[in-house]
């Protein structure tokens, strides 16, 4: 047995935790070493000296000093519950403040669609119909405005369908060598 | 009603057919767990003065260790329920007591570095208070009591703990090992190591 071996053991001899064989052991070694042996006799001493150590012991109102501990902590716990009004578990500042965001949420989005003009028809056949929607109670002008745009849309075709005529050769073409 | 009965626990007794010295600690939680408040108060007064015992030689202050005892009253009281039946009572409010005392002590550690860092040179050279004996009656074991106190608050704290609770609390190993929540070798072998440093610092404060 070394030394470290023997101080492992100091607590089992000193408890007789020991195995029989290795008591036996120890106490050749504490033969064998008187200053080992000393070392057991000064740990014995303490650990008796330990135990008498003198006992402390809790003052006269501990317990009415408990029991206003827990008085109060009783108090604490109550006292949330009949103060937090909740509506759908959010307190009212937050309530509140939910509610405005929405708002402003479906008013910022309302004006990413355009309005719809109440009479206008779906798809438009003329530039004069597109430009100018034909209305419950019409404006005289613009009336006029948009019968003179007709006309000359009219006219544009007209001339269009002419010129398609003139343009017409078949009959009037002769090759050199006829 | 509830206020009634707490101010009436100081005070209430158990009547002697129902004595609470035959209930075990464990089957008066179960009776405090089912509302029943004088068990509660019966073991308030079982472990009050073996935990102050506990707290006080841990950390060396009386004040701060009643204060200690009270909130681990205080943390039965609330958290009654969470206490199982798997494990000793007094392994539990032991564990409680144990972890309200390590907080405190690191809030202590916490404050004494922040002190020191603010100190200046000067203010930094100071000495322990000395250890001497006091004119009286029981001087020799007064004497040696507060050698060995000395003694006990130099161990670290691991060691410290184990110390207490084996030699001065004389709990069992397995107590202690779950109490501390190491296995039962390492509870050995520091209380083994303990002692070995605490006779180390006897031999130097002697």
């Amino acid at each position: 047995m070394n030394r470290y071996q023997f101080e492992d053991l100091i607590s089992d001899y000193l408890e007789n935790s020991l195995s029989l064989t290795k008591r036996k052991e120890f106490e050749l070694y504490l033969s064998k070493n008187p200053g080992a042996a000393d070392l057991v006799n000064q740990v014995r001493n303490n650990m008796l000296e330990i135990k008498s150590v003198k006992q402390v012991k809790t003052s006269a109102d501990f317990m009415d000093q408990l029991m206003d501990k827990i008085q109060a902590d009783k108090s604490v716990i109550s006292k949330p519950v009949l103060e937090q009004r909740t509506l759908f578990g959010f307190t009212p500042v937050y309530a509140s403040l939910m509610t405005g965001l929405a708002v402003a949420l479906v008013f910022v989005g309302s004006q990413f669609f355009t309005p719809v003009v109440p009479g206008a028809t779906p798809g438009f056949n003329t530039i004069a119909e597109k430009k100018a929607p034909v209305l419950s109670n019409p404006d005289p002008q613009a009336q006029m405005f948009r019968t003179d745009l007709a006309a000359a849309e009219k006219d544009s075709v007209d001339i269009d369908k002419e010129s398609e005529s003139d343009r017409d050769y078949s009959g009037k073409i002769r090759y050199v060598k006829d | 009603m509830a206020n009634q009965n707490l101010s009436s626990l100081s005070t209430m007794s158990w009547d002697n057919s129902t004595s609470p010295y035959v209930y075990t600690d464990e089957q008066l939680i179960a009776r405090f767990q089912k509302g029943d408040e004088n068990a509660y108060t019966e073991l308030v007064n079982r472990y009050r003065d073996r935990l102050m015992n506990f707290v006080f030689q841990y950390l060396g202050e009386m004040e701060l260790a009643e204060d200690i005892v009270q909130d681990t009253m205080l943390k039965l009281y609330q958290k009654k329920h969470y206490y199982k039946e798997i494990a000793k009572f007094s392994t539990w409010i032991y564990t409680i007591a144990k972890n309200l005392a390590n907080t405190e002590l690191r809030r202590r550690k916490r404050r004494k570095t922040t002190f020191l860092s603010h100190m200046t040179r000067e203010e930094k050279d100071y000495d322990l208070p000395a250890i001497q004996p006091e004119p009286g009656q029981d001087v020799q074991t007064e004497y040696a009591y507060k050698l060995i106190q000395a003694a006990i608050q130099e161990l670290p704290d691991h060691f410290r703990t184990v110390i207490i609770l084996r030699d001065i609390q004389e709990l069992s190993y397995e107590e202690i090992s779950s109490i501390l929540d190491v296995p039962l070798g390492t509870v050995k072998s520091r209380i083994n190591r303990a002692r070995l440093q605490l006779q180390a610092e006897l031999k130097d404060l002697k």
